[in-house]
Order: structure tokens, then sequence, then C-alpha cells
């Protein structure tokens, strides 16, 4: 595995979703533990070359993508032959960043698409993604959805002229310079999350690993089946909830980063603290697609550096959306809630309310009919909100007044 | 109209009203008795939220059937991967 790592830090502000990019750079390198020192900014993407056509060899790129509560990883890499690109998981059904992320990248053709599993969180813009691109492969784990956003995606795989397969552990791939062994599932029965799709790619000696939701049992079995799980960058299995990232599974891939993909202020709560802290506690760098934007891990084989893109300013928070209020899009392609970055206790609508911690239909009515508050606290006045569940609220920071 | 149950996370099940391209979070235990991933609900818009009325079985089991269909479907157009070592 790689141990030699130089990490440098480019803070990038998107101006739009079309590729036009500011940097500003870092000028503190966090660790610096390889001889080379160049650092490539993410707008400068100009030279990737058409597929099918011989390109100079170029360092491997993978960007986890900021798509909100979501998952999209894109990596993008070239022989002396051929460019390719491959994509793991797809963004969240309400959105529709992954197929502008991908244009911004001048992405043409996708070699394989992999949707871990079938939530719409994960296969959420499969349709879009398939129907503007040119798909050689997509693999799923087999297990159905009856929503039509996992309909409208299988349907896109049909019609295009994309292979189709479903991988299962110990399989072995070769798409030019990566190498990708499958490790989970086994077999599938049904349990969409804990049988997501779990990769282990190697480019070089810089490994990268996935897990899709896969849960912590499902973690034990991955460790289990023999194979070595060793890896330099994790991304943290379902969004960083504590469903995910057993100890044992961390001290077995013993990765130098660890990557999560979740929303600004999410309803889930996503990560959990307790990961966040055994994370941090392990010595492994963490990065998060909520606070830092995209990040982008580039590896020329042997060593490996993350550049980031810095949220934009609050105005531009994740709000949860499940509800009718007219508002804007944001970057993530979530609802937002007129350029608020938190629901206010005292005005926010019976909908918007439920997106607190702790806080369902009934509550939300009930916090409704308690108005006005003076101070968060007063949230203990609902029934069923105690002193815990109220350190549960200020601790998701969502909560506010005027 | 119909809300499907796509999810749970944590104490919160996600619920896709996808015609309305919205989703309504519910706290698990405000679902009707017998709800599971994948089950149909009829749902109505209440204002600012939404209402479930109850589980719409029949729904339930022809989105299922419908999913189940083309993904056989889908099957038969698998050769293995070509990228296979």
């Amino acid at each position: 595995m790689n141990r030699r790592f130089l990490l440098t830090l480019i803070f990038i502000i998107f101006l739009t979703a079309c590729g036009q990019t500011s940097n500003q750079t870092d000028p503190s390198s966090i660790a610096d533990r390889a001889h080379d020192d160049q650092s490539t900014s993410i707008a400068d993407n100009s030279d990737v070359s058409e597929p099918d056509k011989p390109s100079p060899h170029s360092d491997l790129e993978v960007h986890y993508m900021d798509v909100g509560q979501a998952d999209a990883t894109l990596f993008r890499y070239s022989d002396a032959e051929k460019s390719y690109t491959i994509l793991f998981d797809t963004g969240d059904w309400k959105g529709d960043e992954v197929v502008n992320y991908l244009m911004a990248q001048d992405v043409s053709a996708i070699a394989l698409i992999v949707v871990s599993h079938p939530d719409a969180d994960h296969i959420g813009q499969l349709a879009d993604v398939v129907q503007s691109f040119d798909v050689g492969e997509v693999w799923m784990s087999g297990n159905e959805s009856s929503s039509e956003t996992f309909r409208s995606g299988v349907e896109a795989v049909i019609n295009s002229d994309a292979d189709y397969h479903e991988p299962r552990t110990g399989e072995e791939y070769e798409i030019g310079p990566l190498d990708i062994t499958v490790l989970y599932p086994d077999t599938i029965t049904g349990k969409s999350n804990e049988e997501s799709i779990s990769l282990l790619l190697t480019y070089g000696s810089t490994k990268f690993l996935f897990t899709g939701d896969a849960g912590r049992s499902d973690e034990h079995n991955i460790i289990n089946s023999g194979i070595d799980i060793g890896a330099d960058i994790l991304h943290l299995g379902h969004h960083g909830s504590n469903t995910s990232s057993d100890p044992a599974f961390i001290n077995a891939v013993d990765p130098e980063i660890a990557i999560y993909s979740a929303g600004v202020n999410n309803s889930y709560g996503h990560p959990s603290e307790d990961v966040v802290s055994y994370i941090k506690n392990a010595g492994i760098k963490l990065y998060g697609t909520d606070k830092d934007g995209t990040i982008i891990v580039s590896s020329d084989g042997e060593n490996y550096r993350i550049e980031t893109n810095k949220e934009k300013p609050a105005s531009n928070s994740d709000i949860p959306n499940n509800s009718n209020h007219n508002a804007d899009k944001n970057d993530d392609g979530e609802d937002r809630i007129a350029d608020n970055s938190c629901v206010n206790i005292n005005t926010a609508n019976a909908v918007d309310i439920q997106a607190i911690i702790h806080i369902g239909p009934e509550r939300a009515a009930e916090l409704i009919d308690l108005r006005p508050y003076d101070t968060l606290n007063d949230l203990t006045r609902i029934q069923g909100i105690g002193p815990a569940r109220m350190t549960d609220i200020q601790d998701q920071s969502l909560a506010c007044l005027d | 109209m119909k809300g499907i149950l796509d999810r749970f996370e944590g104490d919160k099940a996600v619920i896709l009203i996808e015609e309305m391209k919205e989703e309504y979070i519910v706290n698990r235990s405000a679902l009707p008795k017998g709800s599971k991933i994948e089950t149909v609900f009829t749902v109505e818009k209440n204002q600012t939220t939404y209402n479930i009325k109850g589980i719409d079985t029949s729904n339930t089991e022809a989105l299922a059937q419908q999913s189940s269909d083309l993904m056989a479907k889908l099957r038969a157009k698998s050769r293995g991967s070509k990228f296979k070592k």
C-alpha cells in the first residue's frame, strides 16, 4: 500500500456548475511525505482527452462530488492509449448536479457506472447520466426498489448500449491501469443498504475503498472474506453514520484518509459524532463534502494529494427538502429556504420543522401551537423533548431563533 | 397521490412523493403498522405538509412487480463484464 503521501489543499469556489472556477491556494501544506510538490487546480482539466483517442499518461483523479445528502464519485485517468471515466453512485433523485459536473469535466463517455444499491440517494440520477453519456457498462447489486426513480434508471440502462453485471465478492476486474476487487455482496437477499456493492480500487500503489451504505455486520463479512482490504483512502459507509464504520473495519482498512459524503445540516445527523471522533482519534485525516465541498484525490500511482472545494458561505447551505415552499435550487440541487441556513422555530412551517432531529408531525404541530419561543431550550416544553433530546437538537445546529 | 417508503435513516423514514418531486420525512413511529421499505402509501398534501392516509396495498404489489419485471429484462441483456481479469 502507498504510504508516501503529499497533501496540498487548494480552496476553490465554484462560480457556476459549468466549471468556472477561481483558485486560492492555501500556503500551508498539512503534510509532506513525498517528493512531488506539484499541485493541480481542479479547473485545470482541459488536457483530458476524449475517450478512444490516444492520450499522454495522466494522473488518476477521484472526485468525491458534493451532491448534498447523497453519494457520487467520479474516477478519471488514462494510459497511453485512451482515457477512462468511472462513476460510483449517481447522486440524489431530486438533484441534477451529476450530469452538470461531468459535462463541466468534458466527460463524453463512461466506461463503468456502479450503483452501490437502489436507494434514491445513490441511484438518483442514473437515468439522466445514462441518457447523457455513452456508457459502456453498469453494475448493480441486483436488489430492487419500487420507486419510479429506480425503474427509470433501469429502463435507461435497458434502452442504452451499456452492458449490465451484478458483481460478487472476490471477482477481479481491470479497466486500463485501474484494478478493481469486489468485496461485497457475496449474495443478495433483498437487504438494500446492507448488500451495497463494495469495491477496492487500486491505481499503482494507491488504494481506494467504497462500501455504499453497507452496515457494520457487512463490514465484518468483508473482513472475514480473506481479501486484503488495506486502503489509503476510505469512503466512510452510509454518509458517516454510526450504522457503519465499525472500529474493527476501520482498523482493518487502516486508511490515511477518510472521506464521507453528506449534506450540510442534513436531517439525519450524518456524519455520526462517534464515527468522527473515532476517525480523528485514530490519527486518520477526515474530509467531508458538507464541510469541504467536492474533494479531489489525485494519484500518479505512487504519491497522492488532496484538493478541496470549500463551501460557499452559509447562504449556500443545504436545507433538507421536504416541503413545497417556493425555493431556489442551490448547488446541491436541494431546495433551500430563502437563504436561511437554519430552521427558525418561531416561523418555519410544519414540514421544515421536521428536519429538526426528534421532531415528527405530532411534535411539529405542538411546536407551532406553543409559539413564540424566547430560547431554543424552550423546546423542552414540547411533550417528549427532554434534556437528552434537547442536547441532540442543539448538537444538530439546525434549529434557530430570529 | 402516492408516496413510497424509500429508506430509513435512523429514526426517520424517507418517503418519496415522486409526482411532486418532494420528500416527506417522518419519524419511523408515525408510519402505519405493517410499513416496510418499498411500501406505497396513499398520501395527501395538506398545505405545507403531507398526511399519510394509509397503505396502498395494490400499488405496493403492482410497483414491486413492475420493478421485478424490469430487472428481469435488464438481466436478460447481461453478458457479464468485459473488464473481468
